[in-house]
């Protein structure tokens, strides 16, 4: 017979709801393999910390949200928010399932080139477009959204300069019920600004408006607000037949789709209470689709969704470096993966989970990044079993952002791994060394 | 009437085509060469060819003078009824002035005896034949003896007098020649009855009016062989003597309505062919029965038997309810049997004029058959006509989770649409939703919208969801606009949608066997199916219009569009020719769309019904850029389809000409060894917003028997600006063509 292992005896302080006589039973998810293979097998190949990309989650999810807009709405176009997770091979993923680009500045703009991207199929956003950033969307003929005056003048300016029709777009802010309302980015609808915009492109010599566009703010978890956007840019749709005698192209709901992380201070988890695709696609085309718009003159409905699409297909691997007792008598566990890679923990309590069974209870905690700094909070209280240095976990739900934001700082960041349908896996982004610093830095003392 | 200031003059060419096809037009033929025999055979005999022409001359300026149809006067549909009647009594009396003092008279009341019977006749869809020649040479028969002043012709009495008046020594020598070359009275009878259609009397005529119709139609050739032979078994069967034909001008009903209804107004085909051989014994039947009651006044029933036969059977076929596939009557007349044949082979098949609703699915997105017609569940006995339709995953799986609630199926609470523009006919919206596993077999339909699409055509969409109806009875509705959302209502144990149609307007109502317009269909590649009914398990969508491709085909009446041609020989590198050219686009009375090419005379005629571009037919010569513009475009899907294709199939006699084109009009009705294959392949098919210009190759394949023996290859470009580029390639050169709208 084995020995039984050693437990150290632990005490709970009871804290909600009614008890039984063993206190709060806590089942503890583990995540032991990613796509069917071992986490202790990656990192043993790829090192510590370790992002992880699944294909196959990419290509589910986005089959998903296809889906439950595809079979709401005649005419349905994604287009794959760069910002939100650029690694090439990431993006050739949505590229290869239909989507778009949807970039906000020239260096996403120059990437979604070289990934192959026709011109026409980017959508270019955002208030940071340089003369020669608008000129080369121009060159490229894509789909340019104006974001403010200044940049409608200036690219009045450049088409005229260089001879060429710009496709445009506006992007327009909007009360939609919900609060902050991001009125920093667009024209606004309420006041007028949007429609005034609409009749300075339409009487523009070189401008061609195609298409009406909003994004209403990030991770709303109300799929109402969507129908309450959607209907204003109908209104601003048909009041463009109406005066003009023409049909735009396009109306673009952008994203901001909330993902199934659990924002700060949420009292449910988000994969019980944020909306399903589902959710937002009945609410977005029950809104058009009832406009006043004929059907037949339906517009493209355009789709920017980031977050929800990738966040669930990436993974951050880390390893536990050490545990700690505070002084206040609270446990502390200390792993090789902190705010550097994941800037999401500013917003969300991100799961972490043991990769392997972990035997013992499991007793509140706090979860601290590498980083010789105060604020490497990875979680400040998780429920969380008895870990060893050197056991491996798992972050789940980092796909959005964190491998775009990541920073270097302090320590070099790690490999980025793509597991394919296969099975196979790939490294997708080197992990840095002191010579990518080399490359970059020139010390005038030497 | 005329307007003031409109010219009534016409030129010599307009005249002589009136005149000429008043003579072809006996044979329901427009052929110039058939004509011109013709005419020589009428002057066989002087007085009866100057009574001819005559009569020809007067009506044909009646109704030019009148204001009747230019086209009608100028297909010689005026004259040809007058035509017969000048024949006739220029050789039932002596040539002399008073003659054609009667002549000129009797072509006047044909003329108009014309007019009234198209009117008559018009308004039930049916030809006049020759109904107006036989009342006017009937009273004037009847009331020959009366005529004292004109001489009863004695021709026909002394045959080598008239033979040695006409072409002296020769044509008795030839005529004599004739009699003993030909001595089988099966083939003598044959050509005196061909002959005796214009009156005449000895082999020659009728052999060269058989040569005639071999050169204009060998269907009709053939045809008038099949009629001519089925009477003859017929008399020899009942034992009518067969060769007092000879000296009777009757023996032509036969020929005349084997070539009438075996190929002119109905498609010439296996079917057509055997009516001709149930039919016939019953005009034999009718010209003995006419004959012998004709005879009480002495006078000849001539056509009457034909006449009856073919308006009795015409006027029968309209009535019928179902259009059988293989009995069609000639929808558009090209004047020419084979020409008929192989517009409609191929229209048959394009445009099954079965189908007058052109339905699309009635759903976004893709979504998979889960029961087909027939299908094992219950689409069985009245009901097998029906689909059901599920949305699934890529693992084929139609819910999430566990799939024990119906939202967790991905179908539920979807967008229906309606299939097809109609009106609401009945719905119901007040039953329950199932939980799932559970049915309603009270309210076997569930929530049910009943849509009138035409009299005969209804769709009934079942099981939809609890209150989610949005239209009222009564609505008019568009095609795909939302009508409901898909539900679990009724007997249905799992989400999904029923649709069905049906010929009623009832709930209950049994199933038709009717297709879906068009779809696109999911395997490997995209294909693009039109009226064909979806299997079970396949992958079904509505295909997604293309904003370029719909405006650069959407052709509108007025509209010009200027372009150059340019042929370069692939051997030496030489332009060939080069020029440019102006269309025009048309309407007709039957409101059909054309393309003109100005002042060529060629016509390109189209159909478009939102979802594809056709082009129905082409009139002209093949050397005009429209004939490659024709071709290039023969069938093109409006859809968003990347990667896709379409295939149909030429007319052939647009692809082939020469020796096998003459033996395939033999066969034709009964067997096509001649193919023009058509594929168009969408090589860049641009993006959603149609931002950039699409790419497009159609390749026409000529087939004998099924090898390959040319190929024609179009690639065509069409630019964002709308200017279409094609590039025509074969063996030996290649043409360039660039088009664009005027402004």
């Amino acid at each position: 017979m084995e020995k039984i292992k050693y437990e150290k005896p632990v005490i709970n302080k009871i804290s909600a709801g009614v008890p039984s006589k063993f206190g709060l039973p806590v089942k503890q998810k583990i995540i032991s393999d990613i796509d069917g293979i071992k986490v202790s097998t990656l990192m043993e190949k790829y090192g510590s910390p370790l992002f992880v990309i699944s294909e196959r989650t990419i290509r589910e999810v986005f089959a998903e949200a296809k889906r439950a807009f595809e079979t709401r709405y005649p005419k349905v176009q994604f287009a794959w928010s760069y910002k939100t997770n650029y690694m090439d091979a990431v993006c050739s993923i949505y590229h290869d399932e239909g989507s778009w680009a949807e970039v906000v500045s020239g260096f996403e703009f120059e990437k979604a080139l070289s990934n192959g991207v026709n011109g026409s199929q980017i959508i270019f956003n955002g208030p940071d477009k340089s003369e020669t950033d608008l000129t080369m969307a121009i060159e490229h003929n894509a789909c340019i959204h104006i974001d403010h005056f200044d940049e409608l003048y200036l690219l009045i300016e450049i088409s005229r300069k260089i001879n060429k029709k710009a496709r445009v777009a506006i992007r327009v802010n909007l009360d939609a019920g919900i609060y902050p309302i991001w009125d920093r980015f667009g024209f606004n609808y309420e006041n007028g600004d949007a429609w005034n915009a609409i009749n300075r492109i339409m009487l523009a010599e070189n401008l061609e408006l195609i298409g009406l566009h909003t994004h209403i703010g990030t991770y709303i978890m109300v799929s109402s607000a969507y129908a309450i956007a959607a209907s204003k840019l109908a209104n601003l749709y048909m009041a463009v037949h109406r005066k003009f005698d023409y049909w735009l192209k396009y109306i673009d709901l952008g994203g901001g789709f909330a993902s199934k992380n659990t924002l700060k201070g949420a009292y449910m988890p988000g994969t019980e209470t944020c909306p399903s695709f589902d959710e937002y696609a009945e609410a977005i085309s029950n809104a058009l689709i009832s406009s006043e718009i004929p059907h037949e003159n339906l517009p493209v409905l355009f789709l920017e969704t980031g977050r929800a699409l990738i966040d669930d297909a990436g993974f951050l691997l880390t390893t536990v470096l050490a545990n700690k007792r505070l002084n206040s008598g609270r446990r502390s566990t200390v792993i090789d993966a902190g705010v550097n890679l994941l800037f999401t923990s500013f917003w969300y309590n991100l799961g972490v989970y043991p990769s392997k069974e972990m035997s013992g209870g499991a007793e509140e905690s706090t979860i601290y990044g590498p980083l010789c700094m105060n604020i490497d909070v990875v979680r400040d209280a998780i429920v969380f079993p008895h870990v060893n240095t050197g056991d491996q976990l798992v972050i789940e739900r980092v796909g959005a952002y964190n491998m775009t934001q990541s920073m270097q700082f302090i320590t070099y960041r790690p490999n980025m791994v793509l597991i394919d349908m296969e099975g196979k896996t790939h490294i997708i982004r080197k992990k840095e060394s002191l010579e990518t610093f080399k490359q970059q830095e020139l010390n005038p003392k030497r | 009437m005329l307007l003031k200031g409109e010219s009534i003059k016409i030129n010599s060419k307009e005249v002589l085509f009136s005149v000429l096809n008043s003579y072809s037009q006996i044979f329901f033929s427009t052929s110039k060469v058939l004509a011109v025999s013709l005419l020589i055979i009428s002057f066989f005999d002087y007085g009866a060819g100057i009574s001819g022409l005559i009569s020809v001359l007067i009506a044909n300026f009646l109704a030019h003078i009148l204001g009747y149809n230019k086209y009608y006067l100028k297909s010689g549909i005026y004259g040809f009824n007058s035509l017969l009647v000048g024949l006739g009594v220029g050789l039932l009396f002596q040539p002399s002035l008073p003659l054609y003092l009667l002549v000129a008279v009797t072509a006047v009341s044909c003329f108009f005896f014309t007019i009234v019977f198209q009117g008559i006749l018009g308004k039930y869809g049916l030809p006049f034949l020759s109904i107006p020649f036989l009342i006017t040479i009937w009273i004037v028969s009847l009331s020959a003896d009366q005529l004292t002043a004109l001489n009863i012709s004695e021709r026909g009495i002394y045959t080598y007098n008239e033979l040695f008046g006409l072409g002296g020594h020769t044509m008795v020598k030839l005529y004599d020649w004739l009699e003993k070359l030909v001595d089988s009275s099966f083939i003598r009878i044959y050509f005196y009855s061909l002959g005796a259609i214009f009156f005449q009397k000895g082999l020659l005529a009728g052999i060269i009016i058989s040569l005639g119709l071999l050169y204009y139609s060998r269907i009709t050739f053939a045809l008038s062989i099949l009629g001519y032979s089925v009477s003859y078994l017929f008399y020899n069967l009942v034992g009518i003597e067969f060769n007092s034909l000879i000296y009777t001008f009757i023996g032509f009903n036969y020929i005349l309505t084997a070539v009438a209804l075996g190929g002119y107004y109905l498609i010439p085909g296996k079917t057509s062919y055997l009516w001709i051989i149930v039919l016939l014994p019953s005009v034999v039947l009718f010209t003995i029965g006419t004959d012998q009651v004709f005879r009480q006044f002495h006078i000849s029933p001539y056509s009457l038997p034909f006449n009856m036969v073919v308006l009795m059977f015409l006027y029968a076929l309209k009535l019928r309810e179902r259009r059988p596939a293989d009995l069609h009557e000639t929808p558009v007349q090209m004047g020419n049997p084979e020409k008929n044949l192989y517009l409609q082979s191929g229209n048959m098949k394009r445009f099954p004029s079965r189908y007058p609703v052109a339905a699309s699915l009635p759903f976004f997105g893709e979504w998979e058959v889960s029961q087909g017609h027939n299908g094992e569940f219950t689409h069985k006995d009245a009901w097998r006509n029906a689909w059901d339709f599920i949305i699934t995953d890529k693992d084929g799986k139609q819910f999430k989770g566990s799939g024990d609630f119906p939202e967790d199926y991905f179908c539920f609470g979807k967008a229906i649409t309606s299939p097809f523009d109609g009106t609401v006919e009945e719905l119901v919206n007040t039953i329950a939703d199932n939980k799932i596993g559970d049915v309603d077999t009270r309210n076997n339909w569930g929530n049910t919208i009943i849509i009138k699409h035409s009299n005969e055509i209804y769709s009934k969409l079942c099981h939809l969801k609890y209150h989610s109806i949005e239209v009222k009875e009564g609505d008019r509705v568009k095609q795909g606009q939302l009508l409901a959302k898909c539900g679990n209502s009724g007997r249905s144990p799992y989400p999904h949608l029923h649709f069905q149609f049906q010929s009623k307007p009832y709930i209950g109502s049994p199933t038709i066997d009717y297709p879906f317009g068009h779809y696109l269909l999911r395997e490997e590649k995209y294909s693009f199916e039109t009226f064909s009914i979806p299997q079970k398990g396949q992958l079904v969508a509505n295909p997604m219009k293309n904003e370029l491709l719909s405006k650069a085909l959407h052709f509108i009446p007025g509209q010009k569009i200027t372009g150059n041609l340019e042929e370069v020989s692939l051997k030496t590198g030489e332009i060939i020719k080069k020029e440019a050219f102006l269309w025009e686009v048309n309407t007709d009375p039957y409101n059909t769309s054309y393309i003109e090419s100005k002042g060529e005379k060629a016509f390109a005629y189209l159909y478009n019904n939102g979802s594809l571009h056709y082009f129905t037919n082409f009139i002209g010569e093949k050397d005009n850029p429209l004939f490659w513009f024709f071709t290039a475009f023969f069938k093109v899907p409006l859809g968003f389809l990347p990667d896709s294709r379409i295939q149909d199939q030429l007319p052939l006699n647009f692809m082939f000409g020469g020796i096998l084109k003459f033996l395939q009009d033999f066969f034709a009705p009964v067997y096509l060894f001649l193919k023009a294959d058509y594929v168009l392949e969408f090589k860049k098919a641009g993006d959603i917003l149609s931002s950039e210009g699409l790419t497009m190759v159609s390749s026409l394949t000529k087939r004998i028997a099924g090898r390959e023996t040319g190929k024609y290859i179009h690639t065509i470009n069409i630019k964002e600006s709308g200017h279409i580029e094609i590039e025509i390639t074969n063996r030996d050169t290649k043409i360039r063509i660039a088009c664009r709208s005027e402004q």
